[in-house]
C-alpha cells in the first residue's frame, strides 16, 4: 500500500495542492488529465524523490513506512520508477545496462547472482532484445531503447512500479508487451503500479482504478467506467465515441472524424 | 577455442614485454626509469579502465589537455617553489581538480569539444617549451626533460617505493573490480543512480578525487610516455583480453624507453604524441566502443 497525506509541493507557488490518495496493494491505478495538471509530479512524489530534493509539505509512506525512513538500497529495491530519460552513457552495452538494473538487490563488493541473471535473461527474452544484447545503447533506435528502460522497470522486480508515460512513442506490439508485463507482476509478485499516462485506451485495458488531476488536485477517483463520453468531455474538451470491448467489456475510446 | 587465442595472445605480449625491458637493461637506459615505467604504465592502465567504466574522461590525457596542463604546473612549480615530487605531486593533483571542474562545467562531456581544447592546449605548451629551451631559460629548462619523462624518476627512490607504488596499484585495481558495477552505474547518471540505491552526490565527489589522483601519480611517474592505452583498452576489452591491453600499455612504455636512449627526449616525446593522436583517430573512424 502507497499512501500520501496533505501532499503539496512545491511549498512556493504549488503544482500538486494538499493531495491525499491511499492505492492499495496488488492495485493497478491510471493517473490521467490534461497536460500540466500536476501527473507527473504526483508520481515523483510517489516515488520519494521530491522529499529528498526539496521543501513541500505532507507525508508519503509505503506500507505505514514513511518514504524518508526508507535507506538508498531499501527504497531502491521497493519502488521502480520510469520516466523514459535515457542514460548519460551511451557507451554501455545493452546486456549490462541491464544487469546494473539489479544492483540495488546486491551488497557492495559482491557479484550479481544466478537469480539476478535470471531475471535480466527472462525480461529480454519478454521485451524481445535478444539480438540486441551485445549492441551499445547509442546504437540502439528509440523504440529499441524505450524497450530496454521499461526491461529495466521489470528487472528491478519493484514493490511499487511507478511509470510516468510509458506508451509515449511505442509500436502496438511493445504496448502489448507492457500491458501484459504490467498485469503479470502486478498478478504474480503483489506489485502496485502506478501509471501516468495520456493514453487513454491503454490504461482503460488494464487499470482497475482510475484517478483523474485537475489543478494540481484529484478531480475523480474511480473505477474504469470513468472513462466516459462525459467526463474526457469535461477534463478534455473533446467529443468522444466510447464503445466496450468485446472480450474484457473495458472500455475504447474512439475519436469523431474531423468532418 | 576463444580462450586459447587470447592466453597465447597474452603469453606473446608478456614475452615481447620481458623482451623490451631486457633490452633496456641491457642498453642501460636507466634503472630507476625502467622500475619506475613498469607499474606506472599498470596505473596508467588502471586509469584506463576506471575512466572507462565511470565514462568521467573519455579521451586519453594528451588529447584532453590534461598532459598539456599538468605539465606546465610541473615545470613551474619546479621551476619557482619547489623541486620536491611529494609537493609537485600534490600541485599537480590541486591544478587537477581545478581544471576539471572548470571543464565539466563548461565542455560537459562532449568528447569533440575537449579534443579541440587539448589540442590547442598542446600547441601552447610545445610553443612554451620550445621558447624556454630556445632562449635558454635554464631555470625552466633543466625541469622540461624530467616533467616530459616523468619526475618521479629524479627523485632518491629505493625498491621499497616501487614495492609501495605496486601496493597502491594492488588496492585500487581489486577495489575497482569488486566495484564495477556500481562505478558503471554511476555513468549512467542521476536518475539511474537513484534507481540503484547509490549516492548519487557522494559518487559525484569521490569519483573525480580518485581520477585526478591516479592521474597525477601517473603523469609523475611518466610524463608524456603514454598515450594509447585508450586504444588499446578499447580494441582489447570487447573481446576480453584485459590482460593483453595491460601488457600492451606496459610494453608501449618500454619501447618508448629504448627510444628515449637512442633520441634523446624531444624526439620521443614527439613519437609519444604522433602515436597518441594516430591510435585516438583511428579508434574514432573505426566508431569503436567498449564495455568493461
Amino acid at each position: 500500500m502507497i499512501e500520501i497525506l496533505h501532499c503539496t509541493y512545491p511549498q512556493n507557488n504549488p503544482v500538486l495542492k494538499d493531495i491525499s490518495l491511499t492505492i492499495n496493494t496488488g492495485e493497478i491505478a491510471g493517473i490521467i488529465g490534461k497536460p500540466g495538471v500536476g501527473k507527473s509530479m504526483l508520481l515523483k512524489t510517489l516515488s520519494g524523490m521530491n522529499q529528498r530534493s526539496g521543501p513541500g509539505s505532507g507525508s508519503v509512506a509505503i506500507h505505514n513506512k514513511k518514504i524518508n525512513a526508507f535507506g538508498r538500497k531499501e527504497l531502491a529495491r521497493t519502488i521502480s520508477y520510469y520516466n523514459g530519460r535515457k542514460p548519460d552513457n551511451m557507451d554501455e552495452s545493452l546486456f549490462d545496462f541491464l544487469m546494473l538494473s539489479r544492483i540495488s538487490h546486491k551488497n557492495f563488493f559482491r557479484a550479481f547472482s544466478e537469480y539476478d541473471l535470471q531475471v535480466v535473461e527472462q525480461n529480454i527474452g519478454y521485451f524481445d532484445l535478444t539480438d540486441l544484447q551485445k549492441k551499445r545503447l547509442g546504437e540502439l533506435s528509440d523504440i529499441q531503447m524505450k524497450k530496454a528502460m521499461l526491461a529495466v522497470s521489470f528487472i528491478r522486480t519493484p514493490k511499487i512500479l511507478l511509470m510516468d508515460n510509458p506508451t509515449a512513442g511505442l509500436d502496438i506490439g511493445t504496448i502489448h508487451t507492457l500491458s501484459r508485463e504490467i498485469t503479470r507482476s502486478v498478478a504474480e509478485g503483489d506489485t502496485t503500479a502506478v501509471i501516468v499516462t495520456h493514453d487513454l485506451n491503454f490504461i482503460a485495458q488494464i487499470a482497475d482504478r482510475i484517478i483523474i488531476i485537475e489543478g494540481g488536485e484529484i478531480a475523480e477517483d474511480g473505477t474504469v467506467d470513468l472513462l466516459n463520453a462525459e467526463t474526457i468531455r469535461k477534463y478534455y474538451s473533446v467529443e468522444v465515441f466510447v464503445s466496450r470491448n468485446v472480450y474484457n467489456g473495458r472500455p475504447n475510446i474512439h475519436l469523431f472524424p474531423n468532418n | 577455442m576463444k580462450k586459447a587465442s587470447s592466453i597465447v595472445i597474452a603469453a606473446a605480449l608478456i614475452t615481447a614485454c620481458m623482451t623490451a625491458v631486457a633490452l633496456n637493461v641491457f642498453f642501460e637506459t636507466g634503472t630507476s626509469m625502467l622500475f619506475l615505467y613498469i607499474p606506472g604504465s599498470l596505473m596508467y592502465a588502471l586509469l584506463e579502465y576506471f575512466s572507462q567504466a565511470t565514462a568521467i574522461s573519455r579521451l586519453d590525457y594528451h588529447q584532453s589537455g590534461e598532459g598539456g596542463i599538468a605539465f606546465l604546473i610541473t615545470v613551474l612549480t619546479a621551476a619557482l617553489l619547489t623541486e620536491r615530487p611529494l609537493l609537485i605531486f600534490i600541485f599537480i593533483f590541486l591544478a587537477m581538480m581545478f581544471h576539471n571542474t572548470i571543464m565539466e562545467k563548461i565542455l560537459y562531456r562532449d568528447n569533440r569539444d575537449r579534443f579541440i581544447y587539448g589540442t590547442l592546449i598542446n600547441i601552447v605548451v610545445i610553443i612554451i617549451t620550445a621558447y624556454l629551451v630556445n632562449t635558454g631559460t635554464r631555470g625552466p629548462e633543466k625541469h622540461i626533460h624530467t616533467a616530459l619523462t616523468g619526475y618521479l624518476h629524479t627523485s632518491d627512490h629505493s625498491i621499497t617505493h616501487v614495492i609501495i607504488y605496486c601496493l597502491v596499484i594492488f588496492i585500487f585495481s581489486v577495489l575497482f573490480f569488486l566495484l564495477k558495477p556500481e562505478l558503471k552505474a554511476f555513468s549512467l547518471g542521476k536518475e539511474h543512480c537513484l534507481g540503484a540505491g547509490i549516492n548519487y552526490r557522494a559518487m559525484s565527489c569521490l569519483i573525480p578525487v580518485l581520477y585526478n589522483l591516479i592521474f597525477s601519480l601517473v603523469f609523475m611517474t611518466m610524463g608524456f610516455m603514454g598515450g594509447t592505452a585508450l586504444y588499446f583498452f578499447q580494441s582489447q576489452l570487447r573481446s576480453g583480453r584485459m590482460l593483453s591491453a595491460m601488457v600492451m600499455t606496459v610494453l608501449y612504455s618500454q619501447l618508448l624507453l629504448l627510444v628515449l636512449h637512442f633520441s634523446g627526449t624531444n624526439i620521443t616525446v614527439l613519437i609519444s604524441l604522433c602515436m597518441s593522436y594516430t591510435f585516438t583517430i583511428i579508434l574514432a573512424a573505426r566508431r569503436r566502443y567498449v564495455p568493461v
